[in-house]
This record gives structure tokens, C-alpha cells and sequence, in this order.
């Protein structure tokens, strides 16, 4: 089950990513907005919609969770361990695609 | 005294740039959306001319808490004015934090249009040929059987791959612009809305089969 769950989803899409980077520690989705805002310096933009789109899908394949808020109004997420085994598989892959062009895009003219 | 203007003008599925344009014009001459439904029946109420921009948002999936979506668009500087079905019709001043927030909708929108265009398509086919075929079958026969042609089904198929134009339109422009899907879309994501409308369609082509025996 949750190895499909895995293919679905890797390669994460930028949105995805992101996303889940800002839940390891729990947090509402106005927050995250500004997180993800601030932590690309504006290059990723998610507008409410999208983050709730996004949200609800999580949710129901198991990679987030909703926790207990402060806000009483707002509802705050944070990582699944299937999350966080996703959010790893796809920080090695990102990182082996980066190490495997190293050496040949270092010294490519343009 | 309040003042009051009702308008009926439809739009199709994938127009909503242009609902939203119209929307709008109508601010900047003094009427205010209050009311939709189904797209197509608009009240307006007279107040001062104002510079709105309007954005149209569907709520993908019932599972989201109404109140705090709401919410999430007006912590964004969004007024909430009413929905139909599944859609939100938002209003906020035209500045460019609103522009902006739109425009980082859009994403999503090429993902659903996307991943609906192939149906709307195969629907429309569908009962396309259903109604050649009975077409035929009744010239064939007799004119009488005339009045056994389904008509419903032309109707849907025209009407269908009328949206089918409108989506791959709206998909060609988005991808222009350079926006990007921001997540994956598929069936199962659906939200129910289209499994109703699924299920009208399944009907049509039901009926025009069921005809298409009756010859």
C-alpha cells in the first residue's frame, strides 16, 4: 500500500516539496504560505487554494496528519513517518541527480 | 432601500477568466455581485463604482472545512461573496497582493482542466455517434422514426466538445504563460461533482442506446 502511495508521488512536484518541508514541525496553512514564501525568497508562490487542495490529498494517502492547534480556529499539520520516508527518498534522489551532474555541467560552456 | 439588479447570463465550464472580467466591469459601474447560481443567474446589488477583481475558486474536495478555507482567502486579503456548487466567488481590491494570489491559483487549474479534458472528450464522441448512427437507422427506416432520433444526445456531444475547445484552449495559454501543475490529479481526486455529471452522461448515452434498439 504505501509503496504506491510512494511511486504516486516521487518525483515530488515543487508545490508537494515544499509543502512537505514545512510540516516537519506542525503548522497552519497561513504560516506555511509565508514559509514556503520566505524560504524561496518569493520563487514559489501557493495560493489557499492550492495549499488546501494539497492538504486534503495528503491527508487521505496518509503522508500528513492533523494535531491539535493553538488557534483554535485553524487546523495545524504535521508529517506522517510515511511523510517523512518521502520527503527523504526524494531529498536523496534530487541529491543524486545534482552529484551526477557535477563534473560535466561544472565545465560546460554555455 | 436597497437596490437590486438580477442577471442571466451563462457561462460555459473554463470561462472563468472571462465571468470573472464581466464580473468585474460590473463593479466599476456600481453593481456589486451578492448572488450566483449555477453560473448563469447573477444578483447584483447598486453601491458606489468600484474597483474589484473577482476570482472564482472550486473546492476540490468536500473534505475541506468550509469555514476555514474561507478563512484561509481572507487572512489573504479576499472577500468570500457567495458559491455555487463547488465554486467560490471571491472579491478583493485590484492590487497587485490580489493579482498575485490569483495568478498563483492557476496552477491548479491547469491540473484539473487537464485531467478532465480526455472524458469531456470521450463523452462527447460518444454521443456523437449515437446520434449518427440513430440518424442513419431512422433515414434508412422510415422519416416517422424521425421523432425517435436523440436529440439529447447530439446536444450533449455538441455542448460537450464545446468544453472539450474552451479546456484546450485555456491549457495552451496557461502553459504560455509558464505556469506549472502544482500537484498530482487523478480520477480518484475528483470531486463529486463530476462523478454526478459522469452519471447524467452515462444516462444520455443510455437512453440513446436503448433507442438505437427500439428501431
Amino acid at each position: 500500500m504505501s509503496e504506491k502511495i510512494i511511486q504516486k508521488y516521487i518525483p515530488l512536484t515543487e508545490a508537494t516539496y515544499y509543502i512537505l518541508l514545512s510540516m516537519v514541525n506542525p503548522i497552519h496553512g497561513y504560516k506555511l504560505m509565508q514559509n514556503v514564501e520566505e524560504m524561496t525568497n518569493g520563487a514559489v508562490k501557493l495560493g489557499p487554494g492550492t495549499l488546501y487542495g494539497a492538504t486534503s490529498k495528503l491527508v487521505k494517502d496518509g503522508i500528513i496528519e492533523q494535531v491539535e492547534s493553538e488557534e483554535e480556529r485553524r487546523k495545524s499539520y504535521i508529517l506522517t513517518s510515511l511523510g517523512r520516508e518521502i520527503l527523504k527518498i526524494e531529498y536523496k534522489r534530487l541529491n543524486l541527480l545534482v552529484e551526477n551532474g557535477k563534473g560535466i555541467i561544472d565545465n560546460l560552456e554555455v | 432601500m436597497r437596490e437590486y439588479k438580477k442577471v442571466f447570463k451563462p457561462f460555459f465550464a473554463g470561462q472563468e477568466e472571462k465571468e470573472c472580467k464581466w464580473l468585474s466591469s460590473m463593479s466599476k459601474e456600481g453593481y456589486h455581485l451578492v448572488n450566483v447560481n449555477f453560473a448563469s443567474y447573477y444578483t447584483f446589488e447598486k453601491g458606489e463604482k468600484r474597483d474589484y477583481t473577482y476570482m472564482i475558486d472550486m473546492k476540490e474536495s468536500a473534505q475541506i472545512d468550509e469555514k476555514e478555507y474561507i478563512l484561509m482567502y481572507e487572512d489573504n486579503g479576499l472577500q468570500f461573496v457567495d458559491k455555487s456548487a463547488q465554486f467560490y466567488y471571491f472579491k478583493g481590491n485590484s492590487d497587485v497582493a490580489t493579482i498575485e494570489l490569483i495568478q498563483s491559483e492557476q496552477g491548479r487549474y491547469l491540473n484539473r482542466i487537464n485531467s478532465h479534458k480526455n472524458v469531456v472528450l470521450l463523452i462527447s464522441l460518444i454521443n456523437l455517434f449515437i446520434f449518427v448512427v440513430n440518424s442513419i437507422e431512422a433515414y434508412k427506416m422510415d422519416m416517422r422514426y424521425l421523432s425517435y432520433t436523440p436529440f439529447l444526445n447530439l446536444f450533449a456531444g455538441i455542448l460537450c466538445l464545446l468544453v472539450y475547445i474552451i479546456m484546450i484552449k485555456r491549457i495552451k495559454k496557461l502553459k504560455e504563460d509558464g505556469i506549472k501543475a502544482p500537484y498530482k490529479t487523478n480520477i480518484k481526486d475528483w470531486p463529486k461533482l463530476f462523478n454526478i455529471a459522469i452519471v447524467f452522461t452515462v444516462l444520455i448515452i443510455i437512453y440513446g442506446i436503448i433507442m438505437l434498439i427500439g428501431h
